[in-house]
């Protein structure tokens, strides 16, 4: 039985835990199922996090093994499963609401260029706000090579969102 | 350009030391490379802040807060006076409709919990009461089973034990919130056959001392309101349901 303060713990992370999901797997129902798959995990493995310290990490930790492994086994069925985005938008610009869509466009694509061992440093460094140290923890590689990714993440992204001349 | 571009990462990330932190700071004064460097990683960082801000800001779905919050198997300690306790608090916190509901859930499960001790101590035991544990977990068994099996709450008269609703909860696993003489509860289809995830007094027992909630109907509504993922089953869907194996 998960502890009042676990449970607790958990539901308040749960926002940020779909933005996590939503970044690693690209795809808004995707990340829900990665989100749902994760909150499952956690409560069956609920007695294996040592009180006090960080569920952030512990959580983001499961998270990422169980998107790792899907992942996996999604590239062994297919590799062909991409959507074609959606060019409907272009030339249209100057209303405000398009272009806001097409900003969204803009980083939703740029991020999806990225590997995935980029996005994800990317994502927890820059998006959720961890350190180095924690970010490398969660995802089991030493520091130095975290920062290697985040590097070379952020030129392709930067190139990407035409950033850098 | 005097510092590194993993400085600069760092400096943007806040990972930098005091001293390294104003080296940098103070490198950018005379260096407008390295300002307009700083500003672009400062940029990048807020854009993508930006971009999933939105996605953190949409209202979770509910069904993940109640699987958060439900425990998978009833609490073992029976304690009256905190059942008591819970019920005066109720009672007082009449205000925001999630928050009643969930202190409902909990007196429920509260109740759920006290009441299963009685079925442990007697009815339980006896072969082919309606509960039995398996692995640990409780399932319905013997009449009960089978009227969940194949009772169909839009078809149901002078049945012993009533179906009171059909519906799909958070897994999307077939629940039925049912109400007999020995036993109410919900019970959710698995592998195993029904498992119990709530069980409250039957219709016989709702004059003993042990009742804790009002009607034992309405307090499978709510407990079942807490469990589903959207409406309960009509008629047909149900018999759909049931064709099917309640999968």
């Amino acid at each position: 039985m998960p502890t009042a303060q676990f449970s607790e713990g958990l539901v308040r992370l749960l926002p940020q835990m779909r933005r996590f999901a939503r970044g690693l797997t690209r795809d808004a129902s995707d990340g829900d199922d990665l989100c749902q798959m994760t909150i499952e995990r956690a409560l069956k493995s609920s007695h294996l996090w040592a009180e006090g310290t960080r569920l952030d990490s512990w959580v983001y930790r499961i998270m990422r093994n169980i998107w790792i492994d899907e992942a996996r086994a999604r590239n062994r069925r297919s590799q062909t499963f991409a959507p074609e985005e959606d060019g409907a938008d272009v030339g249209m610009a100057g209303d405000a609401g398009i272009e806001a869509h097409v900003e969204l466009g803009n980083v939703e694509r740029a991020m999806a260029q990225l590997p995935d061992e980029q996005r994800e440093a990317v994502m927890l460094v820059l998006v959720e706000g961890f350190a180095y140290k924690e970010a490398a923890e969660i995802i089991g590689c030493p520091m130095g090579t975290l920062t290697s990714r985040l590097a070379r993440g952020r030129e392709a992204l930067m190139r990407a969102l035409g950033e850098v001349v | 350009m005097s510092v590194s571009r993993e400085e600069i990462m760092a400096y943007v990330d806040g990972e930098l030391d005091e001293t390294a932190r104003a080296k940098v700071t103070l490198a950018a004064l005379s260096d407008l490379d390295l300002a307009d460097a700083i500003a672009r990683e400062r940029a990048l960082r807020e854009r993508l802040q930006g971009h999933f801000a939105s996605v953190a800001a949409e209202p979770v779905p509910p069904a993940w807060e109640a699987m958060i919050r439900a425990p998978s198997e009833p609490a073992p300690v029976i304690d009256l006076a905190q059942v008591r306790r819970q019920k005066a608090a109720q009672a007082k916190a009449a205000q925001p409709k999630v928050a009643l509901s969930r202190q409902k859930w909990f007196g429920g499960a509260m109740a759920a919990a006290l009441v299963l001790g009685l079925f442990v101590g007697g009815q339980m035991m006896r072969r082919e009461g309606p509960i039995t544990e398996k692995n640990g977990a409780l399932l319905a068994s013997g009449d009960l089973a089978k009227a969940l099996d194949t009772q169909l709450a839009s078809a149901q008269d002078g049945a012993s034990t009533r179906m009171i609703a059909t519906f799909r909860n958070g897994d999307g696993s077939l629940c039925r919130a049912f109400s007999g003489a020995s036993a109410s509860g919900i019970a959710c289809h698995g592998e195993d056959g029904w498992r119990m995830q709530h069980v409250l007094p039957g219709t016989a027992a709702q004059s003993s001392a042990y009742r804790q909630a009002g009607s034992a109907d309405a307090e499978l509504m709510t407990l079942a309101q807490n469990m589903a993922a959207g409406a309960p089953l009509d008629a047909a869907q149900e018999k759909a349901a049931k064709a099917k194996g309640w999968r």
